[in-house]
């Protein structure tokens, strides 16, 4: 008798040969119920913003079949543009300040220190902090004649410091509220890759001479390179679709300087009641989320090495 | 033998008699059975979903403290009314009620704010009330403090006033004013200007208005109209309900608001998206002097510790720059409304011992708002030196009145959407005001088609 692998095939064998067995209906039917829950709670409402997208509404009631017109109001309007660039400028700025926040602090919380698991709990705190609870916090520290912040900036600089309400200053006041609650997220990821890391590595590339920036360069980034990729997708999707944050920090204020593409939505469609023209934003944010996807997942797979 | 007995029933059947009876005993039987299951179906109370915005377990808030008083007496009135509070937050009821009634999961009565009044109905999700008033006599109709038409859409009654206030009032910080050397509030915009100049020093400023978009730019759009009224103007024009804020009044009201950042370097750029908590809370910490709100609130702040005594009411100053009153802003008062799909005998129940001479006698009295009902006004609380400044007001109200028109703007959202992005540009961006607030006057009339 040859040894048999986990799967109960004999090493060498196809496992696809042969008639097959018929217990594989079994975990098809067990996965049912949970595949036609997600079917209705996710495709269908897609379905049915899809459908609106192309109908005239009032209020909550689809009306007749208009075609593009909603997708054609959109792009001829001029405060799309800026709700697309306060979107990219968003999600961008705050990827680029979250990433390498959370690069840094992880490789930190990854050597052994005193206290580090303090510092570990302490760190990860802002994500546990809801949004809303998050932009109540900063829009308190950020006031101009209530905040801490506002004061200590206003003391510096003689001045009465206004972040979230001068235009130029408002977008950067966002972002940092965002940094500070979203970090920990990519964080925890990256500090969990780099635990994987075989510390031979680390030894034979210290045999080779390697100096610390060439141990992180081909050493510890490429181990965490698939991790650092899957935070940057997830962060870029959780940044592009936020609503909350903006909606109590600004309100998408001032002169729409913090109106992101998802408050937008949230306006259109359940503050002036535009539903279809409501979803017709939704379905572009949907599409360009797919399209971001996808070229981040294609990235992961060229660069993928390990 | 009775064992012969038994034999022979075995042998023979059952005799009609038997059969008639044993049929009369299971039918008896079946219908004991099914009264024991109906009982208690009869016994279990009808539970009634009330939408508010006020959470009675606040104990620190004396509307909700009296709001809390009423829905008890009312539970202990109706045993057969499971009454159930369901908390949605002020600026969302409105928005909430909407979607709850097209998905048919609508409360039974929900607060909501007068100017959304319109929008609901319109949009078919509260029910008209004139099937409950129908058979009420003129002295009925007649014993409301605001217009019977403030509450209905087309010729049709949709809700009813829960309070009445005026929206004009200012409150100021006695304790600041009187630093700056003024005893009295002012009462033309000259004296308010210098004023706001007097106070503005260091972390307070003088006055601000917020404008977020966040809670509908909720402190401008509920003062503004008796700065219009007074320059002889309006939002819109009645006729037609095409924009007239962008007219000389607005013009005028605009400059002024930007000039109290820009000129008299009172106000802060950060009011462009502050919204109006922010505002409330900058007066209770002492940066702001002034505050511009309704009535209602005397109750809540008058009674907080870190500001009593240092508070106190003044009308809105006339925008015409005449020490005479301002007409009287009363738009922007909590309603109560029938969601469509309600147990409408239950709701009614509900709403009318919430209009009650009682309950409005417990709204006054604890949380301080002003009764809806003349009759509510015999009550011997109106005749207490606690009940004073409320009688003021109501006389305020009844010698300088004026139609609550913002409550007949059509799409009033889109209006709000427009003047906010307008203030925004004015006052952050020091925007040119005529071609900016001419701008929004366009993007809103678009909108009306």
């Amino acid at each position: 008798m040859g040894q048999t692998g986990a799967l109960g095939a004999t090493p060498g064998t196809h496992l696809t040969t042969g008639p097959r067995p018929r217990t594989q209906l079994f975990p098809v039917c067990l996965m049912l119920p949970a595949v036609g829950l997600v079917l209705l709670v996710t495709f269908f409402p897609i379905v049915q913003s899809v459908s609106l997208s192309f109908r005239e509404t009032s209020y909550l009631k689809a009306g007749g079949y208009i075609g593009l017109r909603h997708y054609r109001s959109f792009f001829t309007d001029a405060l799309s543009a800026l709700n697309l660039r306060n979107s990219f400028v968003f999600t961008f700025g705050s990827l680029a300040l979250s990433l390498p926040m959370a690069l840094g602090l992880a490789l930190l919380l990854n050597r052994p220190f005193p206290g580090r698991t303090f510092f570990r709990t302490m760190l990860i705190l802002p994500w546990v902090v809801s949004q809303l609870l998050t932009a109540l916090l900063w829009r308190w520290l950020d006031s101009p004649l209530l905040g801490p912040l506002a004061y200590v900036l206003g003391a510096l600089t003689d001045s009465r410091v206004d972040i979230l309400g001068d235009p130029s200053t408002a977008m950067g006041g966002v972002i940092v509220a965002n940094v500070w609650r979203t970090f920990p997220y990519a964080m925890i990821l990256i500090l969990a890759a780099l635990q994987t890391i075989p510390y031979d590595l680390y030894e034979a590339a210290r045999i080779d001479g390697a100096g610390r920036w060439n141990v992180f360069r081909y050493v510890t980034f490429p181990m965490i390179q698939n991790t650092f990729l899957i935070a940057t997708i997830i962060l870029s999707i959780h940044y592009f679709n936020m609503i909350e944050l903006p909606l109590v920090l600004t309100g998408g204020g001032p002169v729409n300087r913090t109106e992101l593409l998802g408050l937008r939505v949230y306006r259109e469609a359940f503050v002036l009641f535009k539903f279809g023209f409501g979803a017709a934003v939704a379905m572009i944010m949907f599409v360009i989320n797919i399209a971001v996807s996808l070229a981040y997942i294609k990235i992961l797979r060229a660069e993928s090495r390990y | 033998m009775a064992g012969k007995k038994q034999s022979a029933h075995t042998a023979q059947g059952i005799s009609r008699r038997e059969t008639l009876k044993l049929l009369g005993g299971t039918a008896a039987g079946l219908a004991g059975i099914l009264q024991a299951r109906q009982a208690p179906a009869q016994a279990k109370p009808v539970t009634l979903r009330y939408w508010t915005w006020q959470n009675s377990a606040d104990t620190k808030n004396p509307r909700a403290v009296a709001q809390a008083q009423n829905l008890a007496a009312f539970r202990k009135a109706n045993p057969g009314i499971e009454l159930v509070e369901e908390v949605i937050p002020w600026q969302n009821l409105h928005q909430q009620v909407l979607q709850a009634a097209a998905a048919n999961r609508a409360p039974d009565v929900s607060r909501q704010l007068d100017r959304y009044i319109l929008t609901l109905a319109e949009a078919g999700a509260i029910q008209p009330l004139d099937p409950f008033t129908k058979g009420w006599n003129a002295a009925r109709k007649n014993d409301y403090l605001y217009a019977w038409d403030d509450t209905t859409v087309g010729d049709k009654k949709f809700a009813f006033r829960q309070a009445v206030r005026p929206l004009n009032v200012m409150y100021y910080r006695t304790d600041l004013y009187e630093a700056a050397g003024f005893k009295t509030p002012p009462k033309t915009l000259k004296e308010f200007t210098a004023v706001s100049k007097a106070t503005t020093k260091g972390q307070v400023v003088g006055f601000l208005m917020p404008f977020s978009k966040s809670d509908g730019m909720s402190k401008f759009i509920q003062q503004c109209p008796p700065m219009y009224w007074v320059l002889g103007s309006d939002l819109v024009d009645p006729k037609t309900g095409k924009s007239t804020f962008h007219q000389e009044a607005g013009q005028k009201i605009f400059q002024w608001l930007q000039d109290m950042v820009y000129v008299h370097k009172v106000s802060p750029i950060g009011q462009a998206s502050m919204d109006s908590e922010t505002c409330n809370q900058m007066f209770m910490a002492g940066t702001a002097a002034c505050n511009f709100d309704h009535s209602s609130k005397w109750a809540e702040w008058s009674r907080k510790e870190a500001i009593q005594g240092k508070i106190d009411t003044a009308w809105t100053p006339n925008f015409a720059d005449e020490p005479k009153p301002v007409p009287v802003s009363t738009a922007g008062a909590w309603t109560l409304a029938m969601p469509k799909g309600a147990k409408a005998e239950e709701a009614w129940k509900l709403m009318e011992f919430l209009q009650s001479n009682e309950a409005e006698v417990t709204d006054a009295r604890v949380g301080g708002e002003l009764p809806t009902r003349k009759s509510t006004l015999k009550d011997p609380f109106f005749q207490t030196p606690e009940a004073k400044r409320m009688v003021g007001w109501l006389n305020y109200m009844a010698e300088n009145p004026h139609p609550a028109t913002s409550l007949k703007i059509k799409k009033l959202e889109a209006l709000v959407d427009a003047m906010a992005d307008a203030a925004q540009q004015i006052i952050a961006s020091k925007a040119d005001v005529k071609s900016t607030l001419a701008a929004a006057a366009q993007k809103y009339d678009v909108q009306l088609g």
